[in-house]
């Protein structure tokens, strides 16, 4: 069969095709619409140069306003963003603009109506050039994340408690299984010896006395894993000295120590947070990079320096899928003990090139704010 | 002649224990007992006992620090001093403070009269397993002008030092320390660095400056 071709019908064509078209746009619209109701999204759109900025209802939600008489501008926007965030703000978005970083994505406070400061995740992207290359169009969104901020906020507050009550309960049991119950087993050695100078060592005694050196052995092992007396008696480079000594010979690999003899005392705080740092990494060296190298180094610049490193197969610290494999705790608790103490960390690595960690604690801990 | 013994520790059944074992030696009378460091002082003081025997950790002033100040304001009382360590950096610490002797508290209860004894007649001791070269160590740390880049040794280095100046070889001393041959070369190829010297001569004479072994051994 041949179709006929009508003449008449293609305008008529195109006119329903264009009302299709129409439609499929407004659809699209609406979908668009709704999914930012739904989400909660904020759109902005930016043309360089002009000082009106397109928005969408959401945004003026978001901020408190009516939308219908609210109206956003590149002044507004500036002057509403707070005064620590700013600065970072502009010069990120310039360097988008510019071609400096790949993406616009940023997270900041801005105030709100009521004078409250929210914080917000900004991300946009250039929709328009001229035909130089300059962008004329930037069209983005932006997310309230304020409960996400504080839920973080809140997290890192408690992961630092945790810390400190980890910290002050190993403590405690240390000092309880030292004082009370060393000492009172102390005191049946000391008795027992007593009896036995008197009466003669009979068997009976003597197996006691076996029995009591062998708790008492126990006790002090377990004072030493918890807190070792040392740290808090002759300091951290005294310590740190024993802690190596002791690796070495249990897991006979090389221990380098350098800068331990003649260091100054720090604060309770800088001593159990470097202890504890170098005792996380040496084991992480042992256990993970299979080291059979570790260099611990110590250095005063007005505060502590110190670096771990050692010669083991290394990893990607950047490796999310390994990360979210191994569920490690303890480079989390080190960056926060760091953290907590108003530190610096810094960590090094690459497969087959060995791991390195650096950190730079003031001499005075306190969080930095 | 019954010496006269101050005796200090924290703990009140500890306390009992020594006492009742230093009454069963000959020779030895507890006169006065003290439950810290401030309390010892002044009973030292005022007894002027012939012997102190004090735990070196106590709360308030601890066994180091009230031991310094007993041995300035008492010099004829010789302190034997009482802890649960034996790491040399407790050892060195309380010989250089003055201790008379070092006693660890797991070591057999004859090792409190030898030192008891000992110290009674102005002698060092130190109890098993503790070696005497700490002694020796610390008591020349004390005299000699000591060249203060022996002392930023660490106690590993200052170890495998002697050992080398003593005229052990390499094998010898991981042998005898329980560490690898391989960490011994990395611990001596530091200490070389560290110290300016590379050869076996040059680290005999350190160790003698630093008083780590005697001229004569
Ligand atoms: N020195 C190192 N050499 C090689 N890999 C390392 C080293 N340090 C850390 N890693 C890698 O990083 C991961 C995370 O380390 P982290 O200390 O946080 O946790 P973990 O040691 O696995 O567990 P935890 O410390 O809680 O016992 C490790 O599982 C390991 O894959
Ligand atoms: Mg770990």
């Amino acid at each position: 069969m041949v179709i006929q071709r009508n003449k008449d019908s293609e305008p008529a064509a195109r006119a329903d095709a264009l009302a299709a078209a129409e439609q499929a746009l407004r659809d699209s619209e609406t979908r668009l619409r709704l999914a930012m109701h739904a989400t909660g999204l904020g759109l902005w759109d930016y043309r360089p140069g002009q000082e009106r900025v397109g928005s969408n209802e959401e945004f003026a939600v978001l901020l408190g306003y009516e939308p219908d008489s609210f109206e956003e501008t590149r002044a507004a926007f500036v002057e509403r963003l707070h005064p620590d965030d700013r600065a970072a703000v502009r010069a990120r978005f310039r360097d988008y603009l510019d071609g400096q970083c790949a993406d616009y994505a940023v997270e900041f406070r801005m105030r709100t109506r009521s004078g409250e400061y929210r914080w917000f995740r900004s991300v946009g992207q250039i929709v328009d050039r001229d035909p130089a290359g300059k962008p004329t169009r930037v069209v983005g969104t932006y997310l309230d994340i304020t409960a996400q901020v504080n839920a973080m906020r809140r997290l890192s507050e408690l992961s630092a408690r945790l810390l400190q009550v980890q910290e002050a309960e190993r403590s405690k049991v240390a000092r309880e299984l030292h004082d009370e119950i060393g000492q009172q087993l102390t005191a049946i050695r000391l008795n027992l010896h007593a009896i036995a100078r008197e009466g003669g060592l009979s068997a009976r005694v003597e197996d006691c006395l076996s029995i009591v050196d062998d708790t008492l052995g126990r006790v002090r092992a377990q004072v030493l894993d918890l807190r070792p007396p040392m740290l808090d008696d002759m300091g951290l480079g005294a310590a740190l000295d024993w802690y190596c000594r002791r690796q070495e010979e249990r897991a006979g690999v090389s221990i380098l120590i350098e800068g331990v003899e003649g260091l100054a005392r720090y604060g309770e705080e800088v001593e159990i947070t470097v202890f504890r740092l170098v005792q996380e990494a040496v084991n992480n060296a042992l256990r993970h990079g299979r080291a059979d190298e570790i260099r611990v180094t110590l250095h005063d610049v007005d505060g502590l320096r110190v670096v771990v490193e050692d010669n083991g197969v290394g990893f990607d610290p950047d490796d999310q899928v390994q990360r979210a494999h191994h569920e490690g705790y303890g480079l989390s608790a080190m960056r926060e003990r760091v953290a907590l103490a108003g530190g610096r960390f810094d960590l090094s690595s690459a497969p087959g090139a060995g791991t390195r960690i650096t950190v730079f604690l003031p001499r005075q801990a306190g969080r930095r704010s | 002649m019954t010496r006269k013994v101050l005796l200090a520790d924290d703990h009140a059944l500890v306390r009992r224990g020594l006492r009742a074992l230093i009454d069963s030696y000959d020779g030895f009378e507890v006169v006065g007992e003290a439950s810290d460091g401030r309390e010892a002082l002044a009973l030292c003081r005022q007894l002027e006992p012939d012997l102190a025997v004090m735990d070196l950790s106590m709360p308030g002033l601890n066994g180091l620090d009230a031991m310094r100040r007993i041995v300035k304001a008492v010099p004829t009382c010789n302190v034997v001093m009482l802890s649960m360590h034996a790491a040399e950096h407790y050892v060195i610490e309380a010989l250089r403070a003055g201790a008379c002797a070092y006693v660890i508290k797991d070591a057999a209860p004859e090792a409190l009269e030898v030192a008891l004894v000992r110290a009674g007649k102005g002698l060092r001791y130190l109890s098993p397993p503790l070696p005497a070269s700490l002694l020796e160590q610390a008591a020349r740390m004390d005299n000699a002008s000591i060249d203060p880049a022996g002392s930023y040794l660490t106690s590993r280095q200052r170890e495998i030092l002697q050992l080398i100046a003593e005229g052990h070889s390499t094998r010898e001393i991981a042998d005898r320390l329980h560490i690898s041959i391989k960490t011994v070369e990395t611990h001596r190829a530091q200490l070389m660095q560290r110290l300016g010297i590379h050869d076996v001569a040059g680290l005999t004479r350190h160790a003698i400056r630093c008083g780590l072994i005697s001229p004569d051994t």
